[in-house]
């Protein structure tokens, strides 16, 4: 019994060992490298990366002095990150619920139409956002020839373009598992509610919000993560300017051939991910308990 | 006060409602008037597809009607949304917020009223101990039986002391000694606490122990209304008498009509049937007749009084059937007790002489 069921489990068991596992604990090893003069590392014990990370040595003194630069770096990825699945939640929960209230034999239609972007590849598909949103583009010409603005507006490489980018990357992340939990929804809990003297609002706060609130945690964990590490829209829709933490940690392997920290600002994150995560499930299973 | 004495707690007035478009439309309610007193058990009862869900959710305000009105103690209600109808909803599968505790879903209507957090805790305490749930106020549904769920979505549904309380087949989702111990309780709850009730189900068993009156609908449309007592023993038309128990239906010639007496030849003999006046002509028509209003003795060959011969005996525990064919080859079920009997029951092939009350069998008006 047990062994049959290690066997069947044993394809995704070597995938996660191999290509997860064994790549996270070679990162955390090399964080405590030395970095090599062309890339690659040296196997010098060394904790340089976490120093770099939080110190600077000061040129004259020789001393180290405490500096935010890659903090802040860590601190707008996070807004960022915040931001874009707010907008996300905003923009994905009327239309899982929208897909969710049509009739069954229409919405995996519905649900295919929100796959749909998935079908380009992201870069192509961040190139092209660019391409609209930047200052000789449709949208700002648009805007110029209906005469709302005088001059094009800024709008490619801000933060702006990064959270647009970002909510355009994710928020099928969003819609699906809100999606899932809506579908499952009794709705004659609704009627029970309006039946009961309950308003449009009190009925989505007290009644349809906290039935399908594991959907909404699960969407908004699946956009906030892979937004807090994405790479492709800071760098394209930003202009590389303004970094995010996935910015910072590339520039480290390609530019700065400092691999150790590099690893050392990928396990920063990684270890920040856990903690909260951990956090936030010890929280869901004490007031289940609770209750 | 004294006009809303007089208004009824729910009348109906030719109300008509289709579903669905074109080829597939189907007449839901087709031209309802319905009278519902105050204080009054009221059953609609019917096989499903009948309409009787979508008056009741109409008169909770989840469905329009396409035509007629609804009226609330004289009010007219149809413009209201389902929130602002002092009517409550048990629902079939009870639709228990499954988030909540048990009290914070009772709680939950008076919460939306904006009663006193005092009255609130108070009128809880008075629910669940009507209900007999007091030491499961701390629960969430999920931690109840059926049964007790079932007295949750009714503790709820009575807190805010509704005028009316609509039940969609609420019993249907028990087993059937809960069910049985069940319909006595909601009869009592009734009782107590003066709410009319409107209560839906396809369970003529059901209807007959509970209700002070009862609508038998079919295809939208009701077929009778009345005393549980009158639609069993009077009922109007075959799906009536055809619906509730079990009944022999016989075809007969109309000799002579009374204020509410029929005068029938059935083979022969001349039966006392009772009629409903609106419902007959002379001629050939159709009487029904249960199988228990039917006695026998032996012997019988022709003469006035009905005789048969007997095809066929089963036994039922507390009853003995009997299949007997009439001379002019009609078969008609006749059931006698078993208790209390003192000659056998007749054997296959033996000739007996059958007897109805006068004004049993029933003329139909189709």
């Amino acid at each position: 019994m047990t062994r049959a069921r290690l066997l069947l489990l044993s394809p995704t068991l070597a995938m996660i060992g191999f290509f997860l596992l064994l790549p996270v604990a070679l990162m955390a090893v090399y964080s405590f490298l030395s970095p090599g003069t062309y890339g690659g590392v040296e196997w010098l014990l060394s904790f340089d990366a976490y120093i770099q990370f939080f110190f600077e040595r000061d040129f004259l003194t020789d001393e180290l002095v405490f500096h935010t630069s890659y903090l802040s770096i860590y601190f707008r990825s996070f807004v960022q990150a915040l931001a874009a699945t707010v907008i996300c939640l905003l923009i994905g929960f009327p239309t899982a619920y929208f897909i969710a209230t049509r009739p069954p034999a229409t919405r995996s239609a519905w649900v295919l139409l929100v796959t749909v972007p998935y079908w380009v590849n992201l870069l192509i598909r961040t190139v092209s956002m660019l391409f609209v949103i930047r200052d000789e583009g449709p949208l700002n010409g648009a805007l110029t020839a209906v005469g709302i603005v005088d001059a094009p507006l800024r709008i490619a490489y801000t933060d702006f373009a990064i959270a647009l980018g970002l909510v355009y990357s994710y928020l099928p992340f969003m819609v699906l598992p809100i999606y899932a939990a809506i579908e499952r929804f009794d709705f004659s809990l609704m009627e029970a509610a309006c039946d009961l003297y309950a308003g449009r609002w009190t009925i989505l706060r007290r009644i349809i919000l906290p039935t399908v609130k594991p959907g909404v945690v699960a969407g908004c964990l699946l956009v906030f993560i892979p937004s807090l590490g994405a790479y492709i829209a800071p760098d394209l829709l930003g202009g590389g300017k303004n970094l995010m933490i996935g910015n910072l940690v590339a520039l480290q392997f390609q530019g700065s051939r400092n691999w150790p920290f590099g690893a050392a600002a990928a396990v920063l994150l990684l270890s920040v991910v856990l903690v909260a995560l951990t956090v936030l499930a010890r929280r869901r299973a004490l007031s289940s308990a609770g209750n | 006060m004294d006009s809303e004495q007089k208004n009824p707690a729910v009348e109906i007035r030719a109300v008509s409602k289709k579903f669905g478009r074109g080829a597939e439309q189907v007449k839901a309610l087709d031209g309802v008037t319905l009278t519902i007193g105050d204080n009054e058990f009221f059953t609609l009862l019917g096989p499903s597809g009948c309409g009787k869900t979508t008056l009741l959710r109409m008169i909770a305000g989840f469905e329009q009607p396409d035509d007629g009105g609804i009226f609330l103690f004289g009010e007219d209600i149809k413009a209201l949304p389902p929130h602002k109808r002092p009517v409550n909803t048990v629902f079939q599968h009870y639709a228990l917020f499954p988030h909540m505790t048990v009290a914070k879903n009772v709680a939950f209507s008076l919460e939306m009223l904006g009663r006193a957090p005092a009255e609130i805790e108070r009128t809880i305490g008075e629910m669940l101990a009507l209900v007999k749930m007091e030491q499961f106020a701390a629960r969430k549904p999920a931690q109840l039986s059926g049964g007790q769920q079932q007295r949750i979505a009714l503790a709820r549904a009575l807190a805010p002391r509704p005028r009316v309380l609509l039940l969609d087949e609420p019993l249907s989702a028990l087993d059937l000694k809960l069910r049985q111990a069940m319909r006595a309780e909601l009869k009592t709850m009734q009782q107590q606490t003066g709410i009319t009730f409107v209560f839906v189900t396809h369970d003529q068993e059901e209807a007959l122990t509970m209700s002070d009156r009862i609508a038998v609908m079919s295809g939208g449309r009701v077929r009778q209304t009345g005393a549980p007592r009158d639609i069993y023993e009077k009922p109007r038309d075959s799906f009536v008498a055809n619906f509730i128990g079990e009944s022999n239906f016989l075809t007969v010639t109309v000799e002579k009509l009374e204020q509410d007496t029929a005068w029938c030849r059935l083979d022969g003999a001349l039966l006392q049937c009772s009629c409903a006046g609106e419902a007959a002509g002379f001629g050939e028509a159709r009487v029904s007749i249960r199988p228990e209003q039917i006695s026998f003795s032996a012997g019988g060959n022709g003469g006035p009084a009905l005789s048969g011969v007997v095809e066929g005996l089963t036994y039922l525990g507390t009853d003995t059937q009997l299949s007997v064919r009439l001379g002019d080859g009609q078969r008609l079920q006749a059931r006698v007790q078993n208790a209390g009997r003192e000659q056998p029951p007749p054997g296959p092939g033996e000739r007996i002489r059958l007897k109805m009350n006068p004004g049993a069998a029933r003329l139909l008006a189709d």
